[in-house]
């Protein structure tokens, strides 16, 4: 019955293409087998079949098993069945042992397992690659993570990662290799017709190599990369691709023959199209780490430059504090000799040591004119110096202008006197105070006076006006001299301009008087202008503020006293 | 002649010197000359009980004007001698030292004759009329 189950079996068997089927007789030759077992064999002919022994099948003698075959009928080992070309496949295999026969059933272990740990592989690179594509790593750490995970899953010697940049194909990681290769030979110019013949249509490919001669895409990128490796040798080409575009190579060696298997193939070729996401993403924000540094080097740059800016404008400021102190000097120094030149020609201009003839009083006249005058231009240097230092102080006080504009007339009579030039004072209300620096106050209207005197003709007229308007002070000085263009009216109150130079020139003047003039006028925020057409005359106008005092400027005022 | 009273005059600019001299020589007062600070010291503890007022300048070879002052300042026997300072540092901050370091009056160079002589004579003046008060009280 169970002889009749078993031959019933065998019918079966003989027609299935996954369990391979051998009969063999007490000697141990093949009686018979079935499909499926010529094609493990790989042996097409009946007559190469009946030629093979049990003991050429299996790795093992069949004696080993006979006693115990002979003593249960039935035995089931895991064993190898040797190929035509002497590859081992591992099996399960059962042999019975009937009388005058030994049957064994085979099913291909190789497959199954190599599946099974195909599929694990899988699994697992997947896993890692997610890992790789959750990073937020660094272009090259990616890709050293890349060439780690996959020498976890498949068992390589050496490997390479390349990216096609331009038309060179440039060394970007690699393992066991790094050391031989120089660093002229990290980048291949000519690479993407290598790439391309290296991956064809973006498909991982594997071979093995036995001929160093061969003429091979891959042992151009080895002698390109100066790589010796010892036949034969197996490889994997998988392509990194973004939408299809190659960009890339990751290359896995091992110095074995048929090394890596179809299933390592397909591994490479999923981990590496999934990990390509990640290296373009590490690559992408590489540039946008490149362009970070940029930004920041530029922020560097430009705060190096801000510096330099701000040294520099210290060494202007340094410059002009000398400059300040220079004139201060400057100033001191002239007066000194000026001193002498004044004060000799005054002493013979007063006759204290015996009169002079006519010629004599004129030139001493004029000596002492020109002391004076010399004077003035070091007194608006000086003067221009110190509000360009912001160092110019004011020191108000309270008082009735009439009398303070009466003091400045004394004071310029000397000069009109000698043109025969009458000043006129309009003055409604003589009683009217200001709150402000007499002296500058003073300066401000010696100076409109003394130029209203430079420009008016002999025996002519000048008029001051004294008025209050509203809350401000308002006075001209009026002239009847050559007048001003308008459109000089702005620019006479800039430093060194002057309507007519060679006028002004021969008038002897710094050119700074007006600017003196309207810095003062406006340190009392003030204001300053002109009214004026040429052959017209003009008139030069300015306000002050009448300020009431409050406690602030009670307790300056407190303060100018004792100053004062 | 008598004399109006004695300046000690401390300038080291010879023309300045001669004209200031001369000035006051002619106006009748006496004058004792120092060139340097040094000079300047010496004379005035030489001269103490004669010297009515001192004219002084700020820049001198040896010592600083400002220096003389304090110096004759601090000194219990100088320190009621009047001084007046003539130079040619006429910036606010130069006169405030100036007068910090005790000095009696500022007188800017360059000097107008004038208005030099007229303060000189105005100090004499207030000194008679002082010392007339003075006498006056104690009759």
């Amino acid at each position: 019955m169970d002889q009749e189950n078993k031959l019933d079996l065998t019918e079966v068997l003989n027609n299935t293409s996954e369990i391979a089927l051998f009969v063999f007789n007490e000697e141990g030759n093949v009686n018979s087998a079935n499909k499926a077992a010529l094609d493990i064999l790989d042996i097409k002919s009946d007559k190469e079949l009946k030629s093979l022994n049990i003991q050429n099948i299996f790795d093992f003698r069949i004696s080993e098993i006979k006693n115990e075959l002979v003593e249960s009928g039935e035995i089931s080992k895991e064993i190898n069945i040797i190929t035509k070309n002497k590859t081992f496949i591992p099996t399960k295999t059962v042999f019975s042992k009937t009388a005058n026969k030994v049957t064994a059933i085979s099913t291909i272990l190789s497959e199954a397992l190599s599946q099974e740990s195909s599929i694990k592989k899988l699994i697992q690179s997947l896993d890692k690659v997610s890992k790789i594509l959750n990073s937020n790593l660094e272009l090259d750490d990616t890709l050293e993570l890349i060439l780690n995970d996959l020498r976890s899953i498949i068992n390589y010697d050496k490997a390479v990662i390349m990216f096609l940049e331009g038309d060179s194909l440039n060394l970007k990681a690699s393992r066991n290799l790094i050391d031989s290769i120089k660093q002229y030979e990290r980048s291949l110019p000519g690479g993407s017709s290598l790439l391309n013949k290296l991956i064809k249509s973006n498909k991982a490919n594997t071979d093995t190599i036995t001929d160093i001669s061969l003429n091979s895409a891959i042992m151009d990128l080895m002698k390109g990369l100066g790589l010796k490796l010892n036949l034969p040798f197996s490889y994997i080409a998988s392509p990194l691709t973004i939408r299809e575009t190659l960009f890339g190579i990751i290359v896995l060696i091992k110095e074995q023959e048929n090394f890596f298997s179809n299933a390592d193939l397909k591994i490479a070729e999923t981990f590496t199209s999934s990990a390509a996401y990640s290296v373009k993403d590490a690559e992408l924000s590489n540039v946008f780490k490149m362009q970070l540094k940029i930004l920041k080097e530029n922020v560097i740059e430009r705060t190096k430059a801000l510096e330099v800016i701000k040294e520099q404008n210290l060494k202007i400021l340094e410059a002009d504090k000398l400059k300040n102190e220079f004139i201060a000097n400057i100033s001191h120094e002239l007066r000194t000799p000026l001193n002498a030149i004044i004060g000799f020609s005054e002493a013979l201009k007063l006759k204290i040591f015996g009169s002079l003839n006519e010629k004599q009083e004129e030139y001493i006249d004029d000596i002492h004119t020109s002391g004076i005058h010399l004077l003035g231009m070091i007194n608006d240097l000086l003067d221009l110096s110190k509000i360009e230092a912001k160092e110019m102080q004011i020191y108000k006080k309270q008082f009735t202008v009439y009398p303070a504009v009466c003091e400045v007339l004394n004071v310029i009579r000397a000069i009109v006197d000698k043109k025969k030039i009458t000043i006129e004072i309009l003055c409604k209300n003589k009683s009217v105070e200001i709150y402000a620096d007499y002296r500058k106050f003073q300066q401000v209207l010696y100076n409109l006076l003394s130029n209203a005197a430079k420009f008016s003709p002999e025996r002519d007229k000048i008029e001051i006006g004294i008025d209050k308007i509203d809350n401000n002070l308002r006075i001209y000085v009026k002239d009847n001299g050559i007048g001003i263009d308008p459109k000089y009216h702005e620019k006479i109150f800039h430093k060194f301009q002057q309507v007519d130079n060679s006028y002004a020139r021969r008038q002897g003047s710094t050119g700074l008087g007006l600017t003196i003039t309207k810095e003062l006028v406006e340190m009392h925020s003030g204001k300053i202008w002109v009214e004026s057409e040429p052959e017209k005359g003009a008139t030069f106008y300015f306000t002050l503020p009448i300020i009431e005092l409050d406690g602030q400027d009670n307790k300056n005022k407190a303060e100018n006293l004792i100053n004062e | 002649m008598n004399k109006k009273g004695t300046i000690l005059i401390t300038e080291d600019n010879t023309a300045n010197m001669k004209l200031i001299r001369d000035v006051l020589v002619f106006y009748g007062y006496e004058i004792i000359e120092a060139y340097d600070g040094n000079t300047a010291l010496e004379k005035i503890k030489e001269y103490k009980d004669k010297i009515d007022l001192i004219l002084m300048d700020l820049q001198l070879p040896d010592i600083d004007g400002l220096e003389i002052i304090k110096i004759v300042k601090s000194d219990d026997s100088t320190k009621n001698l009047p001084i007046f300072v003539i130079s040619a540092y006429v910036q606010e901050i130069d006169i405030k030292k100036a007068l910090k370091a005790g000095c009696n009056n500022y007188i800017t160079k360059p000097i107008s004759l004038e208005d030099f002589m007229g303060k000189i004579n105005a100090f004499f003046m207030h000194c008679i009329t002082n010392k007339n008060n003075a006498s006056d009280n104690t009759k």
